[in-house]
């Protein structure tokens, strides 16, 4: 498990990926901070309402994050299976550590990113805002599990790719959309999202912790039953 | 000791039968061949007992043990029939990877060593990604084997490669054998099932029609022995009494003036044959047998029907 994660991150980490990765976080969010400096009453007392660019950071993670994942990792699995390299993994591993090792590498990566990215904010910020970097590796997991299932569930990478996009596209917007209404038929949903528990903030912050694991359980359950 | 076991082992892929019903037991220290056509499931078989794909039906075993196991894996090295590896790794790079994902920490002299046994030491520290089809082949046999386990599988392990390579690689299957590891191996190369494994099966649309050591199959073969013997020139009542005696083992018989050729069933025939007409007083300057090739028994075997015809050591 821990070869295939470390095997995972050092790939995803090698490329020019993470310098782009860190350079469009920080620099969004700088940039993102001063639109966010007009919102901030709106915004509340916790860490967002004090500090546009916590705030700047937040908007960015939870609108785009599921797009960068799904960006850098939507092949994880099935690019392996079509290209064959998964047969030598499943010849020498559990197909559950393979599963696992690969949400662990991903989540390395997507944890450095963040943390150089928050610590470069904080040279602007004058604090490291902790809150914010929690709740954007909850998200950025939860993000990642999503991902995998789609990896695992699509054999052909061109489709996960697509498919990829359009969630991390629909995703939010249907998310909002169901915790804004009042319609029974829509704001059911808001209970799969993770976007509903990020908003209640306080402990239900546990709950996308919950989705994430229930997501790679999934992931597991499927993998293993199929044929590479 | 039963390496491999398998009971009823199917797959079908849709309402295909792939695999039709395998009962198969391989023992330790045996070079077993599995020998068929493109599509007969051979590939699909040792994808199974692997973990690659999962069986419709019937269970296997490997060191007497149902599941893959931590352990099993530890003990099984395998090279699947198509060898893709990280472009951007190194050879030695991925030894060490493919070793410690079985849980064995291979250092870089032996991954060397390893690496030297296919001929691949000068291109251990080159990126896979230049390699061509033939390094492909060699450094899969080496990554089947780094973690020294007790059973290979060998899916098509020449197949691709130059001659040259190809004999190394024999040698080197016969080498790991001599060590006691158990391999299981596919070709479509009838001259080397033949020549190196112990053991062979011959697979037809998912069903074996014959299994057994190359002497059982040829005696199943149900063949003639072509015996041809050169000789002193044979006088009329020579010939004659050589015609009578060589008459109680065959029917075919060609007699030439200082040449013979004789059909027989089996090869106990020859030594009395040998005798028998050396008491004629007939000189014998050569004897040649030709029994049937492994290509000859697989080719009359094609049309053989569906039924498993076994024979048991």
């Amino acid at each position: 498990m821990n070869t295939i994660c470390f095997h995972e991150f050092k790939s995803l980490f090698k490329s020019f990926k993470t310098l782009a990765i860190i350079g469009i976080i920080f620099g969004s969010s700088y940039l993102l901070a001063d639109v966010m400096g007009q919102f901030m009453q709106e915004l509340g007392t916790g860490e967002l309402g004090k500090n546009a660019y916590a705030a700047g950071l937040m908007i960015l993670i939870v609108f785009f994050g599921l797009f960068f994942v799904s960006g850098l990792s939507h092949d994880t699995i099935n690019r392996e299976v079509s290209s064959r390299t998964m047969r030598f993994l499943v010849t020498k591993t559990s197909r559950t550590k393979i599963i696992i090792g690969k949400f662990m590498g991903i989540s390395l990566f997507w944890t450095l990113c963040l943390f150089i990215s928050f610590l470069l904010i904080s040279s602007f910020s004058k604090e490291f805002l902790w809150l914010s970097f929690a709740e954007s590796i909850i998200f950025i997991t939860y993000s990642i599990s999503l991902i995998l299932l789609i990896s695992v569930a699509f054999p052909r990478p061109a489709v996960t790719m697509f498919s990829g996009i359009i969630l991390a596209l629909l995703f939010p917007a249907v998310s909002f959309w169901a915790i804004a209404t009042s319609n029974p038929l829509v704001s059911w949903v808001k209970f799969l999202s993770p976007y509903y528990y990020i908003y209640l903030g306080g402990s239900y912050i546990l709950m996308p912790i919950a989705m994430t694991v229930l997501l790679l359980a999934l992931s597991i359950f499927l993998f293993k039953r199929s044929d590479l | 000791m039963d390496v491999i076991k398998t009971t009823s082992l199917r797959k079908e892929f849709g309402k295909q039968a792939v695999v039709n019903g395998i009962d198969l037991t391989v023992k330790q220290g045996e070079i077993y061949g599995f020998l068929g056509r493109n599509g007969a499931g051979k590939s699909t078989f040792i994808n199974m007992l692997t973990g690659i794909i999962l069986p419709s039906g019937g269970e296997f075993s490997l060191f007497s043990e149902k599941a893959l196991t931590p352990e099993i894996r530890r003990k099984v090295g395998v090279l699947p029939d198509y060898s893709t590896f990280y472009d951007h790794l190194t050879a030695i790079q991925h030894l060490r990877f493919f070793s410690s994902l079985c849980g064995v920490k291979a250092g870089k002299k032996h991954c060397l060593e390893t690496l030297d046994k296919v001929g691949m030491k000068e291109q251990a520290n080159k990126k896979v990604g230049k390699f061509s089809f033939g390094m492909k082949k060699k450094l899969g046999i080496a990554q089947s084997v780094v973690h020294n386990p007790e059973l290979i599988f060998l899916d098509e392990p020449t197949s691709g490669v130059d001659a040259e390579s190809a004999i190394q690689i024999q040698e080197l299957i016969r080498e790991l054998n001599r060590g006691g590891m158990t391999i299981f191996m596919t070709s479509h190369n009838l001259h080397e099932v033949e020549k190196i494994c112990t053991r062979i099966a011959i697979m037809k649309k998912g069903r074996i029609t014959h299994e057994g050591t190359m002497d059982e199959l040829r005696k199943m073969h149900n063949s003639t022995m072509n015996i041809k013997l050169v000789h002193s020139p044979l006088a009329s009542p020579k010939k004659e009494k050589s015609y009578a005696f060589l008459s109680k083992f065959s029917h075919n018989i060609l007699i030439g003036p200082t040449e013979t050729s004789v059909e027989v069933g089996t090869e106990d025939s020859i030594p009395i044959i040998i005798r028998g007409l050396s008491e004629l007083g007939i000189d014998l300057f050569r004897v040649t047998a030709d029994q049937p090739s492994l290509e000859e028994i697989f080719l009359e075997k094609k049309g053989s029907p569906q039924t498993a015809d076994k024979m048991h050591a």
